[in-house]
This record gives structure tokens, sequence and C-alpha cells, in this order.
């Protein structure tokens, strides 16, 4: 048997394997190589990560910098393609995938909460928050109902036509969220979603997420270091020199030991 | 087995929301926008004068020309018949006046010159004319009979129409000379000489490639201007591309917001630029020429003038969309996940 004969035996298997407990995979990644070229330089960002990201779980993935976090977090979202591997975001093979039915995916399945909020300055909250849905071609009237709906969803009900530039920074993040639920997707994306937060705004966020998730169902993967937030995840992914190294539930992590000060 | 083989296309956006992004994004970036919009109409306003200058100078060159023409004429006839001042000449009209015979008759008329005609003459404008009936009448004290419309004079017994002159002068615009035996015959129109005439052909030709390349010139600074101004515009909104990318939009949307941008900054500036060239290019001829010749020069060429007109609003948006394809093109091909990290 060839060696790729050999391996995709082996995906297969892995799957076998997962797919008895009856749990939906939002998420599938499996033996991901990222490497970036410059030159003669070459960089393994990724060396062989796996992950499985289950429906409506919050998942935090937790990782030094330069540790291959933020590529794997582009691979799930979409934004990048792996080497080799093969990521799976809602069963769809993101290799197989053009730049627009890329886009298709980004648009529909994955929503993304920035560090930086990333609102459009220019537009309304309303107009940011419809933006997704114009992009999924929802016609304008329900996608400003279902914006304005979204909005009072995470407690912005009064604030739908103010410019990103008029809220303080929590509220721009509760924009931010009602715009990764804007069409619904399967999984949304949080990249370090408090670090631009104080103390007490970024509880309310991790709060508003965490209702999100209880009430709605909504499955959220978090790169973070936040304490609370990590306390908060249903389960916790370290990642180390591209691969994921522990996959741990918090009641089993010592949140006092001195990696986490 | 775990892959689903058919993705839907993702849809294509309807131009209003492009439209939306773009109205929102000018209101909000007015100042800059208002650069690249002064850009374009500096040069379009450059483009119409030109345009302009060149319909109005071959108009007012033309009717100098005419008046030139018609003064040589009047002078060949002087040099025959002595001063005009207060005589009659007998005009024998054998068809439709040209431009230059009707500014002989004004300069005839302002010099206080009565102008006979036959009462059957086909002449539209009466009121320069003593019409008689009798052909005595006609020539009588007259010192000269000038002949115009173009066509042989009909098989006029010449001499019956000069009852006095001793050795009348028959003079004639275009045409074979009239068979008069007997007259002083002159010819009023005589060409050019070949030197003169290649003199103004060698000017005419070296006007028009100076002006030609001064207004490439001008153009191609006008597409950079544009062009710097839309890049500054892209970078500028780096973030925001790469967001509305991960939302979903496609590279074909990103560019579609750039062109538009640009088309719609190239036809306001290239509007106002042909209303301002067209101001300039009348004024600079109105202040040297004077109303009247400017007015006549204007009426010359109307349709060379709506044509320079619509070229320049035209090549407006074309040269501003010209100049935005790099920027845009930057734009599209920019890398969503690229975006995320450039913290502006």
């Amino acid at each position: 048997m060839s060696a790729a004969g050999e391996r995709r035996r082996q995906f297969d298997e892995l799957f076998a394997a997962n797919e008895g407990d009856g749990r939906t995979r939002v998420i599938r990644a499996v033996d991901v190589h990222k490497v970036y070229r410059s030159g003669t330089q070459e960089t393994h960002a990724l060396r062989g990560a796996n992950l499985e990201v289950f429906a409506g779980e919050y998942l935090s993935i937790m990782g030094p910098s330069g540790s291959g976090k933020s590529t794997l977090f582009n691979m799930i979202g979409a934004l990048q393609k792996p080497s080799s591997g093969k990521v799976y975001i809602d069963q769809v093979d993101i290799a197989a995938l053009d730049a627009t039915e890329l886009a298709w995916l980004r648009c529909r399945k994955v929503g993304y909460i920035f560090q930086t909020y990333n609102l459009i300055q220019v537009m309304t909250c309303l107009e940011n928050v419809t933006l997704p849905m114009a992009f999924a071609g929802m016609e304008p009237e329900p996608a400003r109902e279902k914006g304005i709906e979204i909005l009072k969803l995470v407690g912005l009900g009064h604030r739908i036509l103010h410019k990103p530039s008029e809220l303080s920074g929590g509220q721009q993040q509760r924009v931010a969220i009602a715009r990764a639920l804007a069409n619904s997707p399967e999984v949304v994306l949080a990249d370090e979603p408090t670090a631009n937060l104080d103390q007490r705004t970024g509880q309310e966020m991790i709060e508003l997420l965490f209702e999100l998730k209880q009430n709605l169902g909504v499955t959220i993967v978090s790169a973070t270091h936040d304490l609370k937030m990590l306390m908060k995840s249903d389960r916790i992914l370290w990642i180390e020199d591209g691969r994921i190294v522990r996959d741990q539930k918090p009641s089993e992590v010592d949140f006092a030991s001195q990696e986490f000060h | 087995m775990h892959t689903r083989s058919i993705i839907p296309t993702q849809v294509r956006l309807p131009l209003s929301v492009a439209l939306g992004v773009v109205r929102q994004g000018i209101r909000i970036r007015l100042g800059r926008s208002l650069v690249t919009l002064t850009g374009v109409m500096l040069g379009i306003t450059f483009l119409m004068s030109t345009l302009t200058s060149q319909a109005l100078k071959g108009g007012v060159a033309e009717e100098d020309r005419l008046r030139e023409d018609a003064n040589r004429m009047y002078g060949y006839l002087v040099a025959e018949t002595g001063p005009l001042l207060g005589r009659s000449l007998a005009l024998l009209v054998t068809g439709p006046l040209s431009g230059v015979e009707q500014r002989l008759l004004t300069r005839l008329t302002s010099e206080g010159v009565e102008l006979r005609v036959a009462s059957d003459a086909a002449l539209t404008d009466t009121a320069a004319f003593k019409r008689v009936r009798d052909a005595r009448e006609l020539g009588r004290d007259a010192p000269a009979i000038v002949v115009l419309g173009g066509k042989p004079a009909a098989a006029t017994d010449f001499s019956a129409l000069f009852s006095q002159a001793r050795r009348p002068v028959l003079a004639f615009t275009a045409g074979a000379p009239p068979n008069a035996p007997g007259a002083n015959v002159v010819a009023l129109s005589r060409p050019r000489g070949q030197e003169e005439r290649a003199r103004l052909e060698a000017e005419r030709v070296s006007s028009r490639f100076r002006g030609a390349f001064i207004v490439v010139v001008s153009l191609l600074v006008t597409v950079i201007g544009i062009s710097n101004a839309m890049l500054m515009s892209v970078t500028e909104r780096f973030r925001d591309i790469g967001t509305m990318k991960c939302l979903g939009a496609l590279s074909s949307f990103v560019r579609t917001i750039f062109l538009l941008e640009a088309s719609f900054m190239g036809a306001v500036g290239g509007a106002l630029g042909v209303v301002l060239g067209f101001v300039f290019a009348v004024a600079s001829y109105l202040l040297p020429y004077g109303t009247e010749l400017a007015l006549v020069a204007l009426g010359q060429h109307p349709g060379q003038l709506a044509l320079a007109a619509m070229g320049s609003l035209v090549a407006g948006v074309a040269l501003s969309v010209m100049a935005a394809l790099y920027p845009a093109t930057l734009a599209a091909r920019m890398v969503p996940a690229d975006a995320l990290r450039s913290n502006v």
C-alpha cells in the first residue's frame, strides 16, 4: 500500500473511532501541517495538529505566541488552507475549495470576533450586523429585522443607529458578537475577545458568550489567555510547537500553576 | 465520503450594496474624496479648455481669414475705382453670397457706399441694398459693377449698364471673368502665395502637436495623482477590506467598490471640469477678441464643442477608472488573514 493510501486509511480509522458517540463535529482538523516559505527559509507553523470541535461546545485554545495558534485559527476559520492534512468545516474539506467557495463558507458557516473588534467605522451598528447578511444574499428588509433582533439579544437594542466610534469598547465588541451571529454560523471564532477590554467589561463579554452558548447552542472557539474565560469553557486545548499537546476540561486544570501567571 | 461535493457559489452582491458602501466611504472620507475629485476636475478642466480653445481658435481663424480676404477684395476694388465714400456700386448677383462676399458687402456698407441691385435679385438681406427697376438706373454714376455669387454672369450687355463711366470697372469675385469688351475687368479674389499658405499650414500643425503633447502630459499627471490617492485610500481601508473578506465578501466585490468610487469621482470631477474648462476657454477669447468675434467663433462649430464636452466627461470617468485599476486589484487580491494582522 502506498504511503498516501496508508495515511488515508489512518484518517478513515480516526473518523470511524470518533463517530460512534453521536456527537456532531462542526470542525475537524486531521494531521494539519502548514509551512511558510520566504526565500529559502521554511517556517513550520503547524506540524501535524489534530482537533475536533463539537456542536454546541465552548472550546478554548491556549498557546504561547509562535506556537501556531493563529495559523490553526486561520485554518478553522477558512482563511487559510493547510499545506497538508485535512480541515473540515461542517464536513467540507476546505483544501478543495476555491476562493469563491471559501468566501461562501466564511460567510455562512463561520462567525468571527476579533481582538480589535474590526467594525466598519463608516457604518452604523445595524449596517455592520446586516453586512454579512447582504453578502449571503438576504433581502434588506428581513436582514434589517434580523439585525435588530440580534442587536437586542446582545443588549444593544437602543444603539442600533449609532456609529461604532460613539460606543465604548465593550459595546463595540457586543456589536462584533452580533455581527458574528448574523448568518447563524456553525461556529463562532473569537480571537482574544477580551484582550482589549477592562476586567469588568471582559467579564460581561464572557458571560454574554456563555449565555449565547447555553441559550442558543452557539459553538464557540476562542483563543485566549483570560483565566475567567478558560474556566468557563467546556474544554481547553494547549498548542505548542505546531501540535495540540493537551486536551483538558477546566476541572482537570490547576489554574494556580505557574503557567497562568 | 465526508466531503460535500457541491458548494453553492457565493452570491454576487447587488450593486446597491456596493453603492451604499461607496456612498458612505465618500461621505466619511470627504476630505480625501475632494482631493481626488479636484484632481480629476483639474485634469478635465485643462482638457476641456484646450479642446474648446481649439474649436474657438478654428472659428476665430476662419472668421479672421474671411475678413482679411474681404479686406483684400476691398483693396483691389478701391485700387481701380478710387475712393468709394458716398458713391454707388452696382451689384450683379448670380447666386447665393459666400462668406467672403457677405463680409465685403458689410465692409462696403460701413464705408458709406450705396449698393444697388436689380429688383429681382435673390437677396434676403434687403435693408442694405437699394433695389432699382431700370437696368440703366443700376449703373448710373457707379464707378464699378461687381459680379457676386460665384456663377458666371448671364450674357448681359454690360455696356448698357454703364451710362456715363468712360472706362467702366467690372469686378468679379469668382469663376471665369465676364466677357465685357471695353471694360476694365478686375478679379477681386486672388490666390494667396504658395509661401503664405505653407506658413499657415505649418503653424497649424505645430500648434496642434504642441497642444496634444501638453494635454497628454497633463492627463497622465492626473492619472498618477488619482492613482496615488486611491492607493492611500486602499491602505487606509486595509483592515476594513480584510474584515469584509472574513465576512464573506468576494474579491470582485472589493474591486467593484473601488472602481465604483473612482467612476463616481470621475463623473462628478469630469462634469465640473467640463464646465470650468469651457468657461475659462471662452473667457480667454472674450478678453482679447471682444464679445462679437468670440460669439461668432463659438457659433461656428457647435458640434465640435458638444463633442469636446462629451469626450471630456467620458475621459474623466475613463481616466479615473484607469487610475483605480491597480489600487482596486491590490485591494481585491488581499488575503483576509493579512488584514487582521495589520493593526492600524
